[in-house]
């Protein structure tokens, strides 16, 4: 009877391992794309169009303009760098529905950040920070995989609701145009939602043909400089998981045929032209 | 030493309220899960109250009260699992949603509902007399109920048959 009773107990125990094993070989087999839009992040997207999000867009970015007083970088050679680097992974980006903006923020603080509608602000401190317009690359792929998962008017429609967006939308609320625009620079996107776009942009990178690592290079500068999280950009508010940022971009594994081309850019004259 | 076990009863040997009974203790569960889906331990106090309450009406109730609280340990435990770690991810924010949790879940809901299925299943036959036995539990709660080990006195069976030694004599022959 003993015996039967602990066979019982083994034939338990391998059955619940093999239910366990099931599901995690299933989601292994399931491809990236299909995961991160099933498991890893909402549908919230969806509720609004994209002549919305881009209307929302426009909203929040003349706030900042003429509310909020953001005041933009004049600088040729800035222009022209980031020209250089958008130019190239813009190519690269499969049926896009957004004409991306992307501006230069005369700020030192080490930034970035997307609103909906394919608006990018980079921060002056964040060319100061970087080594490379290969790590500028990075964190501009970083942040049009955002734009292009609709993870910003995703976390919007989650803090807000669709109401209130849509209110916005049609009647231009000033005083919940600075709400949302306070959201937008304050709050993290979800660690999914970096994850996605991390890959996102090691994807774009690849196809552009600059280094994926290039973000693994970024990650490694930020731990080694230890920003302060508060003052700093959302790429910085995932910190305690960078360092599985780091591992997934350094374990990316590109095409055999993968040939990266170096910018044609003298990182140490834009530094300059920022002093 | 080999045990020797109880003969079963057959279904038109056991009584309505016994068959009722025993079909009860899977049901609690079930009014007892609604509360324990965000305290997944109140479904396990309440068939602990069950099984003490009815367990010495008959061995026909007390094996299916057994194997009803047994085979509900498993579940209990994995659905803690997955309380604690879904606090971790949402409330505490120690860690982040991984493709572990999404298979954990996965199982979490593919055991419970095989426990489910399950008892549904044996409520109805132990409405009906007839035995059902779970892998494992069922085995564990036969034994530990049928055996000859099994010292504690039934509402429904006669003291005498256990008392061998006569403590109490007549005066005289």
């Amino acid at each position: 009877m003993k015996q039967k009773i602990v066979k019982d107990l083994i034939k338990i125990l391998f059955l619940f391992g093999g239910i366990f094993a099931f599901f995690y070989v299933g989601l292994q087999l399931l491809s990236e794309d299909k995961k991160n839009s099933w498991l890893y992040s909402g549908d919230e997207a969806k509720l609004i169009s994209y002549e919305q999000e881009i209307k929302l867009g426009n909203l929040i970015d003349e706030y900042l303009i003429d509310t909020d007083e953001t005041i933009l970088l004049q600088n040729e050679l800035i222009d022209s760098v980031v020209w250089a680097v958008r130019s190239r992974l813009e190519k690269q980006i499969i049926m896009s529905e957004y004409d991306y903006k992307i501006v230069v923020v005369d700020d030192d603080l080490v930034n970035a950040f997307t609103i909906p509608g394919g608006r990018i602000y980079i921060y002056k401190g964040l060319f100061e920070f970087c080594e490379s317009a290969e790590q500028l690359a990075a964190v501009l792929a970083h942040e049009i995989g955002h734009v292009e998962k609709r993870h910003s008017v995703s976390k919007l429609i989650k803090e807000f609701g669709l109401k209130i967006l849509f209110s916005i939308v049609t009647g231009g609320d000033t005083i919940l145009l600075g709400e949302l625009w306070e959201s937008t620079v304050s709050s993290a996107f979800d660690r999914s939602n970096e994850k996605e776009a991390d890959q996102y942009a090691m994807e774009l990178l690849e196809r552009a043909k600059i280094v994926p690592t290039a973000i693994a290079s970024f990650f490694r500068k930020l731990n080694r400089e230890e920003l302060d999280y508060n003052e700093n950009m959302e790429f910085l508010m995932t910190h305690p998981h960078n360092n599985s940022r780091i591992k997934a971009s350094l374990s990316y594994e590109t095409a055999g045929n993968f040939e990266a081309q170096d910018f044609d850019i003298d990182w140490k004259r834009v530094k300059e032209a920022l002093k | 030493m080999s045990i020797t076990y109880i003969p079963l009863p057959q279904p038109e040997e056991l009584t309505s309220r016994e068959k009722e009974d025993a079909m009860g203790a899977y049901l609690m569960m079930f009014a007892a899960f609604a509360v324990s889906i965000p305290l997944p331990i109140v479904n396990l106090i309440a068939a602990i109250i069950y099984f003490y309450i009815n367990r010495k009406k008959s061995r026909y109730i007390h094996f299916h009260c057994l194997q009803s609280l047994l085979s509900q340990l498993p579940t209990t435990l994995i659905n803690w699992g997955m309380l604690y770690w879904a606090l971790q991810i949402f409330l505490f924010d120690n860690v982040e949603i991984n493709d572990y949790f999404y298979a954990y879940l996965g199982f979490m809901i593919l055991a419970n509902l095989i426990y489910f299925t399950f008892s549904i299943v044996a409520a109805i036959r132990a409405r009906k007399g007839v035995f059902m036995y779970f892998i494992f539990f069922g085995s564990f709660a036969y034994n530990r109920v049928y055996s000859s080990k099994n010292t504690l006195f039934y509402d429904n069976e006669e003291r005498h048959e256990k008392t061998t030694q006569q403590l109490n004599k007549p005066p005289f022959e």
